[in-house]
């Protein structure tokens, strides 16, 4: 299993940091990760890997899930020394697009006095994208974060997982908050406190 | 004339700093020695790296030095200085049945294995100003120094062993109330997360080791003198060093070094249940690092108090004890009210002058004319 | 970089250790998700007094990069000692470059006030929080008041401020007036006064809060809506400076500081310093817009 010696815990984390920060506070909008020389696993986007070691360490858990997860686990394990344990514990849980949505109900959710104390998913897809080109689903995005409403285009996500989300939100304040990256790098994250509609318009998978 | 009275903020700070250390060190002859920091103020070292949460007596003595003997501040130092290490590994457990002893003493029986040690105790010395002091001299340490070695049976040294505690005693007649299966037996780590009420025992006794001494006096003391209902008897007090051990990757079990603690087992009855209870012996606990019985004994009362469900008493009251005792953010808040408040009292002001102004009242003076513009 | 031969002395970039910074971005990145919502943290000790700013500094030390410009203001003034004292020691751990002014900067810690000029989509404020609690007045136990906020049980609180009014004909809260964030959480805002209430709601940049003592993080994220508590009928209002301008500027559109000279004269000046420095220059500046500042001719 690869160690990523070129990443810098200092500094790559936390302009990697600065990156997802900004994202969660404005949902919707798509900020690039570096492109760094780093060899993920098949089935884990560079951008994911960068998610994992910029949050990760020894203080949390997380889970992987879906083709190849056993090798992604390893990966993220000896990368950021955080613990493997099941979906219904983990801090983290990294998924492809394409998985079952029953997973999203599997994660937890918080409390109502502490809330936070629930997963965030990482999730992969294929694509993230403002302008339409050939993309499959439309998500548009209304919330804390954004001023009126943001449409962005996704390739590459089975639209029952954002159902899940939806549906599991909306005992907001409880509930699970997304980070989506794609094969460029991008990254959007989605969280809890957004109300998004979906258009499906590609092929059922 | 500076319209801001603190406009120039970082030469007056510059200047502050210089003015601290020349009164630090005007009239000094020759700098303090950190070793001697750590021989002849060794109390104040122990308070430092119990309430600085950190075993570095050496550090402790430099942080001494650099805050002019104040304990709060050094405290603080040290602890500052802690938020910059990463903390590699837990410990196990330590087990004070293996304590090398220096003290040992319990109230509750007159004979106990191993026999009443006092150990070095100020308990016993006559508080009596000792003007000799201020002329010791090198000479006169020798030669103390060398005498009381002259005393000791070298021979004898080697049978001291580590002694059963006086709990076992009680436990094996089964005085004592066993273990309440409804506390929270988690382990937490209050220095990586933020404690959370009802905080487990765990987290009540972490708070407690890195408190303020005075702190939990004042509450164990409440507690005793009417405000609660504390009766406690000093169980067992030990002062002494025990083995720190950790395991490494590998699974392995390693010995670290040692680390010297105080430890207090306090005793005192409780009845289990409601009508027709049956009287049992409850144990409070305390340890903190160095020599210091003042603080687990405190301790070990407030672990007892704030198991009970009645808050009524301040001492009983988690929240109340464990927020206000912590010594380091107590007084970095007290202190905090010396800072410009302005802006806020400026926004109190407008509303008190409304108010009266509501109510019809005068105000006593005229009111202040708006000044023309100068300048 | 301090070294020291016999002891390791040697600091991080940032002072925080990379643990502890990943776990206050974490929980940042939570408090974001969940705005107006208290997130606990470790809150490690600094080289800084408790009550002194040790949240911000967490906060602003845990999201510090190289390419940030750090602005840092006390009272509105970016030369008042605490703030010179932080910015001093935020630069000896970072190297990155200060600033006065408030549209260069990227990262701007306070205390006590917002800028009077408006905040941009690049810039992130963080607040040092003395009391994160804004239920703690009606509310003394930790515990009770996790519930308040997760049941969204506010009726202590609207029951004191009804009271305050009717005891006294107006809402007698002042700096820190408590806001709701989102439609959901009760928050409190730092002690800024009842004047930057309004230039949170929808601003454009992101709000971050660091509770150090208390050990808690918050955060209001872009384009939120944030209101003070108010009844239909009695509503909140923002300090009156009516009849009142800066006696360097006679500006009358910003916060006064009430100063009394030595001939015991009265004179008000713009709190901001570094607004007031702009505009005795003439500088360039756009100013937070909002309904009660509006109202007021410059």
């Amino acid at each position: 299993m690869r160690r990523e010696v070129i990443y810098d815990e200092v500094f790559d984390a936390q302009e990697q940091f600065r990156l997802l920060l900004d994202s969660m506070a404005r949902p919707g909008k798509i900020n690039s990760m570096p492109d760094m020389d780093i060899i993920p696993p098949a089935g884990l986007n560079k951008a994911s890997a960068m998610i994992a070691f910029a949050l990760l360490n020894t203080d949390v858990s997380f889970y992987a899930e879906g083709e190849g997860s056993d090798a992604i686990e390893s990966y993220i394990a000896l990368n950021t020394t955080a613990a493997q344990v099941g979906v219904g514990e983990a801090d983290f849980v990294f998924i492809n697009g394409l998985y079952d949505a029953g997973i999203i109900f599997d994660a937890k959710t918080g409390t109502l006095p502490y809330p936070e104390e629930s997963a965030t998913f990482v999730i992969d897809v294929d694509a993230i994208t403002e302008d339409a080109g050939d993309s499959e689903l439309i998500l548009t995005l209304k919330g804390p974060g954004i001023e009126t409403t943001k449409q962005v285009y996704i390739n590459g996500i089975n639209p029952g997982i954002l159902k899940a989300v939806r549906e599991q939100n909306m005992e907001f304040p409880l509930g699970v908050d997304l980070m989506l990256t794609d094969k460029n790098n991008n990254i959007l994250c989605i969280p809890r406190s957004n109300l998004f509609e979906i258009e499906y318009v590609g092929v059922e998978v | 004339m500076g319209y801001v009275a603190v406009k120039g903020g970082t030469d007056a700070i510059h200047n502050s700093q210089e003015l601290v250390e020349f009164y630090r060190l005007r009239n000094a002859a020759t700098p303090l020695d950190v070793n001697q920091i750590r021989s002849q103020l060794r109390l104040a070292v122990d308070k430092v790296i119990g309430e600085g949460g950190l075993y570095a007596p050496e550090y402790a003595a430099i942080a001494l030095k650099q805050a002019e003997g104040e304990v709060f501040e050094a405290a603080f130092i040290l602890r500052a200085f802690r938020t910059t290490l990463q903390r590699r590994f837990y410990s196990e457990t330590i087990n004070t049945r293996e304590m090398f002893v220096k003290r040992k003493i319990s109230a509750s029986f007159r004979e106990i294995p191993g026999g009443q040690i006092l150990g070095p105790t100020r308990d016993y010395t006559q508080r009596i100003l000792d003007t000799g002091k201020a002329g010791e001299t090198a000479h006169e340490v020798k030669s103390f120094l060398e005498a009381f070695e002259s005393k000791i049976d070298r021979g004898k040294l080697q049978d001291i062993d580590t002694y059963g505690k006086v709990i076992d005693l009680l436990k094996q007649e089964g005085l004592l109330k066993t273990i309440d299966p409804n506390d929270d037996r988690t382990l937490t780590d209050i220095t990586r997360e933020a404690i959370k009420f009802p905080a487990p025992r765990s987290a009540r006794l972490q708070m407690m080791a890195r408190a303020e001494t005075g702190g939990l006096m004042a509450m164990g003391y409440s507690s005793m003198r009417g405000f609660g209902s504390a009766h406690p008897t000093v169980g067992e007090l030990r002062y002494g060093s025990v083995p720190v051990m950790i395991k490494d990757p590998s699974g392995r079990t390693r010995y670290a070094g040692k680390i010297e603690v105080t430890e207090a087992e306090m005793v005192s009855s409780v009845s289990i249940g409601k009508k027709n209870a049956i009287p049992k012996f409850t144990i409070g606990y305390g340890l903190c690092f160095g020599q210091n019985d003042t603080k687990v004994i405190c301790m070990g009362i407030l672990d007892t108090t704030m198991r009970s469900p009645d808050v009524n008493a301040p001492a009983n009251d988690q929240e109340f004890v464990l927020y206000h005792t912590e010594g380091i953010e107590s007084m970095g808040f007290t202190n905090h009210l010396k800072l410009p408040h302005y802006v806020d009292f400026q926004s109190v002001l407008g509303g008190i002058r409304e108010a009266i102004k509501r109510n019809g009242e005068k105000t006593p003076e005229k009111k202040p004319e708006v000044a023309e513009m100068e300048q | 970089m301090v070294e020291n031969k016999k002891y390791v002395n040697k600091y991080n970039f940032a002072f925080i250790d990379e643990a502890t910074k990943r776990e206050i971005r974490r929980k940042l990145l939570k408090a974001v998700a969940i705005p107006g919502y208290q997130v606990p943290y470790s809150s490690p000790e600094m080289p800084i007094s408790r009550g002194w700013g040790t949240g911000g500094l967490h906060v602003t030390l845990s999201v510090i990069g190289k390419k940030d410009v750090f602005k840092i203001i006390d009272q509105g003034s970016d030369a008042s000692v605490n703030a010179c004292n932080l910015r001093e020691f935020v630069h000896m751990m970072t190297d990155v470059k200060t600033t006065f002014d408030t549209s260069e900067a990227t990262l701007i810690q306070t205390r006590h006030r917002v800028t009077e000029e408006e905040l941009k989509e690049n810039q992130i404020y963080i607040y040092q929080v003395p009391q994160p609690e804004p239920l703690r007045g009606v509310e003394r136990y930790e515990n009770k008041t996790r519930q308040m906020h997760g049941e969204a049980d506010y009726a202590k609180m609207w029951v004191s401020i009804y009271e305050s009014f009717i005891r006294h004909g107006d809402i007698m809260l002042y700096a820190g007036y408590p806001v709701k964030v989102n439609n959901r959480y009760i928050m409190a805002p730092s002690p800024i006064p009842k004047w930057d209430i309004p230039n949170l709601n929808q601003s454009k940049a992101l709000h971050l809060f660091g509770a150090g003592r208390e050990k808690r993080l918050y955060a209001v994220p872009p384009y939120t809506t944030v209101e003070p508590l108010e009844f239909e009928d009695v509503k909140f209002h923002t300090e009156d400076f009516t009849g009142l301008e800066c006696f360097k500027t006679g500006y009358k559109k910003a916060y006064l500081d009430e100063l009394y000279f030595d001939d015991g004269t009265r004179h008000f000046v713009i709190n901001d310093s570094n607004f007031l420095d702009k505009l005795m220059e003439h500088s360039p500046l756009k100013q937070h817009s909002n309904k009660y500042i509006d109202k007021i001719e410059a």
